[in-house]
Order: structure tokens, then C-alpha cells, then sequence
């Protein structure tokens, strides 16, 4: 019953219950005199009703009154007597009554007969106690509400963080967007510009081809018309490689099983391995992975490109292995991390598809560059280097990473980690 | 059998000299030239060949607005024209469709692929 009303003395109303007339009259006097507003009871009943019909910041009570004692008036309305501080007055003290009127939430105790000093000075003194209670819970109260603001502004910034991080990443992607935008304009004005004299002397092959005298086998002549004709081939399929490289601009993502995309890939090679006889592929897939968000057809091209890579690495044969499984990310380091570049978060799952194979290997001077645009060491015949690059940025628009281990001699890995779809979603 | 005629429109003077060359050597096409749109629509009134080779990027007149032309004029409307081009992307492929473009040919043919692509638009359409 200890007080949770603020007390301040001159607003302090008090109840007063005593059955002497004498004693009422003493409690007026005083306490009207220091400013307290005051009401009297003369017995146990009239306090009730008093109580029930007012809240009462103190209660002066009288133990011992005839019908209801001052015990009996606390038990009876406790409800109402929450947030009342209550002094006890008696002329008979005895310690069952007291611990009695403590258990039932007396702040303090006043034996008859007693001075006016002694009634002011702990009437005051509760009053005050009352107060410093109450400043202390406002306190605790006001810290609540500043901490709940503190803990809602946190969450609100890491809101906030998120939301720029997201943005971030949308720019980020834009960004890349526009570059491979602006590079298939470029790649566009150069196909015009250099395919007509292409055409031309192709064209102007044929016509030579047609002209000169036909010499049956082999002859210089003819092995020059088809150098030639083979460099503008050549030509050709770079300026189509730039465009097909500037065109991953737009994903089409939809949920895919990433098992069966890695099943249409080897399909899509099929023929190519057959022709390979030394070369076994195996598979190392789990099953019941979850679904990643892709763009199916370009990250088979990722997958069919690591392949083919594959194959043309091993040419005396050798063994291309291809995994699938899910892994918790819990270090920072190849794409996971809080860096701006890095799209997944340490504590994330995501899901791996690995292309290993047991080739000639990459040496460590040409590893950082293997996924730059036109780096290739397989020579002008075979490659123009745009395959991984190609690859990469396919990854990098689907907020993946890809990357490669490899020891020279020994073989390289393709690593690819992609990002698991969210459950539901329009793309089920 | 009657030689068929083939206009082609384009602005690579030595390319239409070199499609032109290549195709009359075999005895089967006589070829027109025009080095301009404005040129093409007037040839083509005038010839009335079977096939016309249309270039896009041409400058004054671009090919999809010579195209738009030829299929406008009751002269040339029923004359198939092919697009002949070093543009290779969806938009201009669709474009073109859309002006009732019957073929689109992506250039750094050889003659051979080339002179194949029209026999077959030829039968198609009946002439041969």
C-alpha cells in the first residue's frame, strides 16, 4: 500500500479516523494548519465509506475503535487504499498489532498520546517519503520510456541500415546494368561499323574464289583465300561474343532446383563429352536442396561454360566432378562479409554448386585475372576470353560469387555460391 | 528460265558492287543498286524486282522507313523485301517483322549462304 501518488504537502489530502472527538479535532487543527486538506472519520464504518468515496493520499487510523478496528478498515478495501500511505495511531501498542498493521502495509506508527510536533513532523516526514518514492518511480518510468525510444530508435536505424544497404545494392546493380547497357550500344555501333567491311571481304573472297583458276588440292592461293575468309570468321565471332556479353543486362528469375539446371547443363554438353573419351564426369548432388532464385537459362550458360572450360583443360583426360549442397557461410571471405561488394552475410546459408576438374591447372600469376573481360590463355584459336567474364557477371547480377581454386598441374574449381530463395513469393 | 532481279539497297557502295558481282557470276539474278533509300523506292517502282536487300542503317532515309514505304505504295507492296544487315539485335529483328519484312539476314554472309537464303524466300513465294 506504499504510495504511487505524487505527493506534494500542500495538495496532500489525509483522512483522519479516530472514535475520540478530541483527537478529530486535534488532527484538524494541526494539519489544516500546515496546509494538509483534511477529512475526519469518527469510526471504522464512516472511514470506509469515506475511502470508498474519495482517494486519499494519507491515512491517519486509529487501531482500537469500537465495531471496526483499524485493522479491519485496511482489510476491507485494500483496492482502494492502494497508492495511500498509512500512519497507525494507537494508544495501545502491542507487537502482534504491529506486525499485523505491517503486513498490511502501514508505513508508520504513532503511539497516543502524542505532541503536535511529533503528529506535523511524521505526517511530513511520510508525506515526503511518499514523494521521493514516487519521484524515484517517475524516474524509473521516465528511464522505461527513454530506453523503449532508444531501443525503437536502434531498431530504427538498423532498419534504416538495411534499407540502405538494399538501395545499395539496387544502385549497384543498376550501375552494372548501365555499364553492360552502354556497352552493347557500343558493341552494337561496332558490329555495324566493322561487319560491312567484313561482309566485304568475305564477299570479296567469294568472288576470287569464283574467279581464279581452280587448282585441284592444295595451293597457296587458296590456302590464303581461306586464311582469310577464317580471320574475318574470326572477327565476326568477337564482335557476336561482345554483344552476347553486353546483352546480360535482365534477368527472367523464377524458383529453379538448381540439381535439375545442373542436369540441362551436362545435357547441353553431352555431345561434347561424348566426343571427349577420356574425360568421366561424375556427379556429387544433394538432394532436396533449397530453391534458388534464377534466371535458369543464363546460369546454365554459367554452368555449361565452366564445362567446356573443363574439357579444354584436360586434353590427354582426366575427371570434371560437379556438387551441389547448401552451406552456412561462417566466415567472412569470398563474397560473404560486410564489405559493400560482398552479397552475402556471415550466418547466412547458400547454396553451391561446384565445377572441379582435374586439368592443367591455373597458374597464380593469371588467377586474379581469369574473370577479366578478353584474358584467356587458350590461345586465338580457341578462345577470346569472355567465357568467365560472361559468367561472372551473370553471377554478379543474381547477387552471387563466383570464383576458382586451382593449382597448377593439379586441376582447377569453379565455385559458385548463389543466393536460396525466400519461401513463398509469386515465383513458387 | 528468266533471270530474277534483285535490287538491293544499301550504302556500302563496295559491298552492293561486291553482292552484285557475286550474283550476277552465276548466271542467275540481275542485280539493281541503290545507294539510298530514296533511290531503292525509286528503282523499285520503276524494276519491280523480285527480291529487295535492304539495308537499316542508311543515312537520310533509315531502311525500316524505306521498308515502311515499299509496303505503302501499291508499286512495290507485293515485292519481298529481305532485310540485309550488320544489326543483329531482337528490336530491329522485331521492327522489321512488324513492317512485314519477310526474311532478316544478318550480313557477313558468304555468297553462297547468302544466294541460298533468296532461292528459298523465291520458292517460297512461288517465283521459282
Amino acid at each position: 500500500m506504499c504510495p504511487d501518488q505524487m505527493f506534494s504537502v500542500k495538495d496532500v489530502s489525509i483522512l483522519a479516523v479516530d472514535d475520540e472527538t478530541e483527537v478529530r479535532n486535534l488532527y484538524d487543527t494541526i494539519l489544516t494548519e500546515e496546509g494538509y486538506r483534511v477529512t475526519t472519520a469518527s469510526c471504522g464504518e464512516e472511514a470506509v465509506e469515506r475511502i470508498k468515496q474519495e482517494k486519499f493520499n494519507l491515512l491517519l487510523l486509529d487501531l482500537k475503535m469500537p465495531g471496526m478496528s483499524g485493522t479491519d478498515v485496511l482489510k476491507a478495501v485494500p483496492d482502494r487504499l492502494e497508492g495511500t500511505s498509512v500512519i497507525i495511531v494507537t494508544a495501545y501498542p502491542s507487537l502482534e498489532s504491529s506486525i499485523e498493521a505491517i503486513k498490511s502495509g502501514v508505513c508508520d506508527y504513532v503511539i497516543k498520546p502524542f505532541s503536535p510536533k511529533e503528529l506535523r513532523n511524521i505526517v511530513r516526514m511520510v508525506a515526503e517519503k511518499a514523494k521521493l518514492i514516487e519521484e524515484n518511480k517517475k524516474k524509473e518510468r521516465e528511464l522505461a520510456v527513454a530506453t523503449a525510444a532508444a531501443e525503437a530508435q536502434k531498431l530504427k536505424a538498423r532498419e534504416l541500415e538495411d534499407a540502405n544497404e538494399k538501395l545499395r545494392e539496387t544502385q549497384n546493380m543498376l550501375i552494372q546494368a548501365e555499364k553492360m547497357r552502354a556497352l552493347g550500344q557500343l558493341a552494337s555501333g561496332v558490329a555495324h561499323e566493322v561487319r560491312n567491311p567484313l561482309a566485304i571481304i568475305i564477299l570479296g573472297i567469294n568472288y576470287l574464289e569464283e574467279k581464279l583458276p581452280k587448282k585441284k588440292g592444295r595451293n597457296p592461293i587458296n590456302d590464303t583465300l581461306k586464311i582469310i575468309k577464317d580471320s574475318v570468321k574470326r572477327a565476326d565471332k568477337i564482335i557476336r561474343m561482345l554483344y552476347d556479353f553486353s546483352r546480360v543486362t535482365e534477368l527472367d528469375l523464377k524458383k529453379e532446383d538448381i540439381n535439375s539446371v545442373i542436369n540441362t547443363s551436362l545435357a547441353l554438353v553431352k555431345n561434347k563429352l561424348k566426343l571427349e573419351k577420356n574425360i568421366k564426369v561424375s556427379k556429387e548432388i544433394k538432394i532436396g536442396l533449397p530453391k534458388v532464385l534464377v534466371d535458369k537459362n543464363k546460369i546454365e550458360q554459367v554452368f555449361v561454360n565452366a564445362l567446356l572450360n573443363a574439357v579444354q583443360a584436360m586434353p590427354n583426360g582426366g575427371q570434371i566432378i560437379i556438387r551441389s549442397y547448401d552451406k552456412l557461410l561462417t566466415e567472412p571471405g569470398n563474397g560473404a562479409g560486410n564489405r559493400k561488394n560482398d552479397n552475402f552475410k556471415v550466418g547466412e546459408t547458400a547454396l553451391i554448386v561446384e565445377i572441379e576438374d582435374t586439368g592443367i591447372g591455373i597458374s597464380r600469376e593469371n588467377m586474379s585475372k581469369i574473370f577479366d573481360p578478353f584474358f584467356t590463355t587458350k590461345g586465338p584459336q580457341k578462345g577470346i576470353g569472355l567465357g568467365l567474364s560472361v559468367s561472372k557477371n551473370i553471377i554478379d547480377l543474381h547477387r552471387g560469387f563466383i570464383y576458382a581454386e586451382s593449382e597448377e598441374g593439379k586441376g582447377t574449381k569453379i565455385i559458385i555460391k548463389l543466393k536460396i530463395a525466400k519461401e513463398g513469393g509469386a515465383n513458387g | 528460265m528468266d533471270k530474277k532481279k534483285i535490287l538491293i539497297i544499301d550504302d556500302e557502295f563496295y559491298f552492293c558492287k561486291l553482292v552484285k558481282l557475286n550474283l550476277e557470276l552465276t548466271g542467275e539474278f540481275v542485280v539493281y543498286v541503290a545507294n539510298n533509300g530514296k533511290q531503292g523506292i525509286s528503282l523499285a517502282r520503276k524494276v519491280k524486282p523480285d527480291i529487295i536487300l535492304l539495308d537499316i542503317i542508311m543515312p537520310g532515309m533509315t531502311g525500316f522507313e524505306v521498308l515502311e514505304k515499299l509496303k505503302k505504295d501499291k508499286k512495290t507492296m507485293e515485292i519481298t523485301v529481305a532485310m540485309l544487315t550488320a544489326k543483329e539485335d531482337e528490336g530491329s529483328k522485331i521492327s522489321a517483322a512488324r513492317l512485314y519484312s519477310e526474311e532478316y539476314i544478318v550480313k557477313t554472309q558468304e555468297i553462297g549462304t547468302l544466294r541460298a537464303a533468296i532461292n528459298d524466300i523465291l520458292k517460297r513465294k512461288g517465283i521459282i
